[in-house]
């Protein structure tokens, strides 16, 4: 089996915005499963380090929060992605298709490519 | 704009630190119930899918942590705690506290008066006007009379004549005025008054004084040259000091008639606050009159007599004019006028006259005969206090190195706590920094009572508003002298904690323990003194 990959330092929050984006208001735990199924379990996430980062986008103004009824009735907190926070996240979505795309082009350079 | 928006938060959260703490407590208990409900599904025992999810969820006590430090701002935080650890620590040890701040304030408070005075007296220009544009002659000061027609080394003084002359035929000098170096004292009382009169220092001066220095009336009007003729009305200007004082600023003794030794003089004008004249002495002037008013006031005049040499010169120079050109044009101008007088002259002056010359030097302080009377003891003085203030820095360094060596026990104890190294070395700083604002502040209170006593000294008559010399400490000087004792705690704080670290934990907390072994053990096992309630450690920093 392939190793599991350690979160990227500051993917995470991208991660969850992404999450929110497509999914809709979610509570932490719906977050923490999104992100382990859509990884296809490749990531290990200690579920908890979630709770720090929600508190860092609610505190920016990404995301906001409030009490609702889980699904098995229970009390939970949902968070929801604001307007600032979709416009971040687009921001962020280019920088990030940009910085893949010239790390794309770093691998795929052959040595003859260049003579 | 986010980054900002997020520190007003953190800034707000702190404040509602306990209500965020519930909810993360309610958030991570939620999510564990869901994480326990899916692992049922999956079909575990209960105790093992509760247990699954708490490993997956991961540390608890570390994600709070981590969670803390989003919320609120950490840094404040440990100011926080660190300054009110400090001001416990201080309170144990009121005898260290309380000398170390005695001898800031001493130290802070004593240079800061002294270096007041010095300023005062050695470095302050007068309370005029572009104050670099003034010039006056004669290198040294001299008094107060010299006869003849030949002055020794160089001509600093004057004849009412010489002094027309070379105001008139000077043309670098926007304006020259004269004044006498002696200050008579008058007899004063209001005309018609039957009280008793005063005695008050008076100086006779050119009618363009005033307008020399740049100086106008606070209340009334300032002499004019057309005061300043032999025939005109005799009129005076008084101090803003006895006109407050004595008069309660009564606006009606402007154009009231006082009799100076006997003579009617009208005053016109009050000079405004903090003018004290062309010289800082112990005693300013409370009136100044024209210089062509000394013949009615003196029986034995000097102001027509063309041979005795009385005033003092001082003049604002055109603006650009340079002062060596002004000199030159003054020595020719002094050489002429001795020459109209060879009649006159006796056989010594005529064989002097090849010799006679005058230098101008910056009158911006005026006549300093103060400042050349106690150059020599002030500097003494400041170097003194320059000393006081090493010996005060030396002090509080050893204090503060003692404290260091007594706090190494508690330092190693920290440390097998696991204390951070840093954290215990901002603590250490955070308790010298308090030290040196507490002592700073002390000193500051010192500075003004020790600046006004040695004002007290320095100028014993006519009481503080007679003083023309600001009775607020030298706030730059202040801020130096506390920046020393500043520094010298946080180095000697610094260091002395800094030495810690790097023995051995275990050996330090064995040499000490076994020295202390009781004191030790008694304040392991029950509460420290001073944090009552607390377990041991809890007033401790601890890691993460």
């Amino acid at each position: 089996m392939k190793e599991k990959t350690d979160v990227l330092q500051g993917t995470l929050a991208l991660m969850v915005l992404k999450t929110l984006d497509v999914l809709g208001p979610l509570h932490g735990y719906g977050i923490a499963r999104r992100i382990e199924q859509i990884s296809g379990d490749l990531l290990t996430l200690n579920q908890g380090t979630l709770y720090p980062v929600l508190l860092k986008l609610e505190q920016e103004g990404s995301i906001s929060s409030d009490w609702d009824t889980s699904e098995n009735n229970r009390k939970a907190r949902f968070y929801r992605l604001t307007r600032d926070g979709r416009k971040h996240l687009q921001a962020e979505t280019r920088d990030w298709e940009q910085t893949a795309a010239i790390i794309g082009r770093f691998f795929a350079v052959k040595a003859e490519d260049l003579k | 704009m986010r980054t900002l928006r997020r520190f007003l938060k953190r800034l707000g959260s702190w404040a509602t630190k306990q209500q965020s703490e519930e909810r993360l407590t309610a958030e991570i208990e939620e999510h564990l119930a869901l994480q326990t409900a899916e692992n049922l599904r999956a079909g575990l025992s209960p105790v093992e899918a509760r247990r699954r999810a708490v490993l997956k969820f991961g540390a608890i006590e570390a994600i709070r942590e981590d969670y803390r430090d989003q919320r609120g701002l950490p840094f404040l935080e440990t100011l926080v705690q660190d300054t009110r650890h400090a001001l416990r620590r201080l309170r144990m040890a009121p005898a260290f506290t309380i000398t170390t701040v005695l001898t800031l304030a001493l130290g802070i408070g004593a240079t800061t008066s002294i270096f007041t005075l010095v300023h005062a007296v050695l470095l302050k220009a007068l309370p005029v006007a572009n104050p670099a544009e003034l010039y006056r002659l004669g290198k040294e000061a001299r008094c107060c009379y010299e006869g003849g027609y030949s002055q020794d080394k160089e001509f600093s003084l004057v004849s009412y004549d010489l002094y027309k002359y070379l105001r008139d035929n000077t043309k670098g000098f926007s304006e020259l005025a004269a004044f006498p170096a002696i200050e008579p004292l008058f007899g004063v009382r209001r005309s018609g008054s039957s009280e008793a009169a005063q005695a008050y220092p008076g100086e006779f001066v050119s009618g363009n004084y005033f307008s020399m220095f740049g100086i106008n009336a606070y209340a009334g009007r300032a002499l004019t040259a057309s005061d300043d003729q032999a025939g005109a009305p005799p009129v005076a200007v008084m101090s803003y000091r006895l006109w407050e004082q004595m008069y309660g600023s009564d606006p009606s003794v402007i154009g009231a008639v006082f009799d100076l030794d006997d003579k009617p003089f009208t005053v016109v004008g009050i000079t405004p606050p903090g003018f004290f004249g062309d010289t800082l002495r112990n005693a300013p002037p409370d009136f100044f009159l024209p210089l062509n008013t000394e013949p009615f006031v003196e029986s034995d005049a000097d102001l027509n007599k063309y041979d005795t040499h009385w005033l003092e010169l001082i003049g604002r120079i055109q603006p650009g004019a340079p002062p060596a050109s002004i000199e030159a044009e003054m020595r020719v101008e002094l050489r002429q006028w001795l020459g109209s007088h060879w009649g006159e002259m006796s056989a010594n002056d005529r064989a002097a006259l090849p010799n006679q010359t005058l230098f101008l030097s910056p009158g911006g302080a005026g006549i300093t005969g103060m400042r050349e009377q106690y150059e020599h003891w002030l500097q003494i003085l400041m170097m003194v206090t320059t000393f006081v203030l090493l010996i005060v820095c030396a002090n509080v360094a050893n204090l503060m190195l003692v404290r260091g060596m007594e706090r190494r026990r508690q330092t190693s104890l920290s440390m097998a706590l696991g204390a951070q190294g840093p954290r215990l070395v901002r603590q250490a700083l955070t308790e010298s920094i308090l030290l040196s604002v507490f002592g700073g502040a002390a000193g500051l209170a010192v500075a003004f009572a020790g600046t006004r006593l040695i004002l007290h000294f320095a100028f014993p008559a006519g009481g503080m508003a007679g003083i023309p010399i600001n009775a607020s400490p030298s706030m730059p000087v202040l801020l130096f002298a506390f920046g020393v004792s500043l520094a010298t705690g946080i180095e000697t704080g610094a260091r002395g904690i800094a030495a810690a670290p790097k023995k051995e934990v275990t050996s330090a907390l064995a040499i000490t323990g076994q020295s202390n072994a009781r004191q030790s053990c008694d304040r392991m096992g029950g509460p420290q003194r001073g944090e009552r309630g607390k377990p041991a450690g809890a007033g401790l920093p601890h890691a993460g």
